[in-house]
């Protein structure tokens, strides 16, 4: 499971030190906790420079640049806490979601598993799980085991996807169920 | 493309005003549709390069799907809220629907006719 945790506060820079939100954990016998990996989103200073590029290999990340982390846990939960921030559900929480609901589906696609099995199969929150039985409920749709190959010559094709978010300081959640019809010759 | 039914379930915390509460989840549900499916505007690394309202297009009521909701009350929990909340996974679910029903993956956004066309 990802979790998207946006920082309530500004990341400060003392020097070249990032303070990084409190990942103190308990350790077990086994080891720790969280493995924690930290990451720059949308910072020019590291943008990509080809490797015959003049200043390819002049440019090391530094910690300044350093503005998320990912955090994943034993329990194989992925928790991504980034500074970033944003008003209401603007575009990086969306886009978040949409990868990763995305990717969950094509790998249920590919896999031959239907999407819904996947996420009850992968969802330990019984709320979580609640709801998206209840929305593959009210839409009826049925069990996708195959990927299906796009006809051209088809009249319609017709497909449902299923997203669950979780959002907010109260933890609101929803799930959902879309249908379409595409009609590939339509104009 | 059209849009041929959109179910919701949603986790309510405790619920006060239904009414208003559905109204909404649907506006929250054709703010994400409209999202999804026809606003688009140019990033650059790391700011909005351009975008115009005048574009923003938003759905029409002939363009929404029939909506069936289902509310889940949580008197156990505190007070919370929903609006955002519906608008998160409509992007997701409207590509998964489009990857469902093409068998392809449309890596494009917004999902407007001529991306998925483009992918059939």
């Amino acid at each position: 499971m990802l979790i998207v945790q946006p920082m309530e506060r500004t990341i400060h820079h003392a020097g070249s030190a990032v303070s990084a939100p409190d990942f103190s954990t308990q350790q077990s016998d086994e080891g720790p906790d969280l493995l924690v990996v930290g990451v720059a989103i949308g910072h020019s200073d590291v943008a990509p420079v080809a490797a015959d590029h003049p200043d390819a290999g002049e440019r090391p990340i530094t910690s300044e640049c350093l503005d998320s982390w990912l955090a994943i846990a034993r329990d194989d939960t992925v928790t991504l806490y980034t500074g970033k921030m944003e008003l209401g559900s603007s575009g990086r929480t969306v886009f978040t979601q949409l990868v990763a609901e995305y990717f969950m589906d094509e790998i249920t696609s590919a896999a031959g598993v239907d999407p819904l099995d996947f996420h009850l199969t992968n969802t330990p929150d019984a709320r979580d799980r609640d709801l998206l039985t209840t929305a593959v409920r009210l839409s009826a749709c049925q069990p996708i085991k195959a990927t299906k190959k796009a006809d051209a010559k088809a009249s319609t094709l017709t497909g449902c996807g299923i997203a669950m978010s979780r959002y907010g300081a109260r933890d609101e959640r929803s799930a959902l169920v879309i249908d379409v019809a595409i009609e590939p010759r339509a104009r | 493309m059209t849009l041929t039914r959109a179910c919701s379930a949603f986790d309510c915390s405790r619920l006060r005003n239904i009414k208003e509460l559905v109204n909404q989840i649907e506006r929250a549900l054709v703010r994400g549709l409209s999202r999804a499916g026809h606003q688009q505007a140019s990033l650059d690394r790391e700011n909005v390069t351009r975008f115009n309202w005048n574009d923003a297009r938003i759905l029409t009521f002939a363009e929404l799907p029939p909506v069936r909701m289902h509310l889940i009350p949580r008197p156990d929990r505190p007070w919370g809220s929903l609006g955002d909340a519906g608008t998160v996974a409509t992007a997701a679910a409207l590509a998964n629907a489009v990857l469902d029903a093409t068998g392809k993956h449309c890596g494009h956004a917004p999902l407007d006719p001529n991306s998925v066309k483009a992918i059939i």
